[in-house]
């Protein structure tokens, strides 16, 4: 396969799981990268069609709703978060 | 058409029992007949403040967080940066935002304020709303 240089940034525990993964298969850590990061993007947008796609990822929201205790306000907790953040942007220092 | 989601919505889609079974049924709708879900860069951000409540609040076991977090990021949506800010704030004001919080009046209201800085002139931006009857 015919390669381009380009750069991704890593942080350095990523690095060092990629290249001892690398290391393990003793295969270039770049193609190592290339090989999982088709393979991740073909699960997540390869041949599934959006309606398969929305279909697997409402399942798996509704398995995670029914472990959620109690009622829960999604609009209060967004709205709380935002007010959160507001309030913590006014306390900066301005310079 | 595309649709522009509020973070309201899928915090509500992983955590609501009231609301989340009605809106799950809406995606998968919008989905069947093809309509677009965009959202803010910044959506996924309040989506972990919110779970972040719940953990502290005890109402989600701190474990579920990785499977709730693949969950939310399986949703085809696709996430925009705000690349022009200076344009969304021209559109926000020619389509007449005045404030930063408006009411909320229906339970899955549609506006044709855009809550980003990426619109297109067939957007709509659904938000779920303080009004909504299972809330």
């Amino acid at each position: 396969m015919a390669t381009d240089d380009h750069t991704v940034r890593l942080d350095p525990d990523t690095y060092s799981v990629l290249e001892s993964e690398a290391g393990r298969r003793n295969v270039p850590l770049d193609a190592l990268a290339g090989e999982l990061l088709r393979e991740r993007l073909a699960e997540t947008s390869g041949e599934e069609g959006t309606p398969e796609r929305m279909r697997a990822a409402l399942a798996a929201l509704s398995a995670i709703r029914a472990q959620v205790k109690g009622p829960v306000d999604a609009i209060r907790l967004v709205r709380e978060g935002r007010e959160e953040l507001e309030r913590r942007s006014l306390r900066w220092p301005s310079s | 058409m595309a649709l522009v989601v509020d973070a309201s919505l899928v915090v509500a889609l992983a955590t609501d029992a009231a609301c989340g079974q009605m809106i799950a049924e809406r995606f998968g709708e919008w989905a069947e007949v093809g309509e677009e879900l965009h959202a803010p860069a910044l959506l996924p951000y309040e989506a972990a403040s919110a779970l972040t409540r719940l953990i502290a609040a005890g109402q989600l076991a701190g474990e579920v967080l990785p499977e709730a977090w693949a969950a939310i990021g399986r949703a085809p949506i696709s996430y925009h940066a705000l690349s022009d800010g200076a344009g969304a704030v021209e559109l926000a004001l020619r389509l007449g935002a005045t404030a930063p919080t408006t009411p909320r009046t229906s339970s899955l209201r549609s506006s044709s304020t855009p809550s980003s800085g990426h619109s297109t002139a067939r957007s709509r931006a659904m938000r779920l709303s303080a009004g909504c009857p299972c809330a």
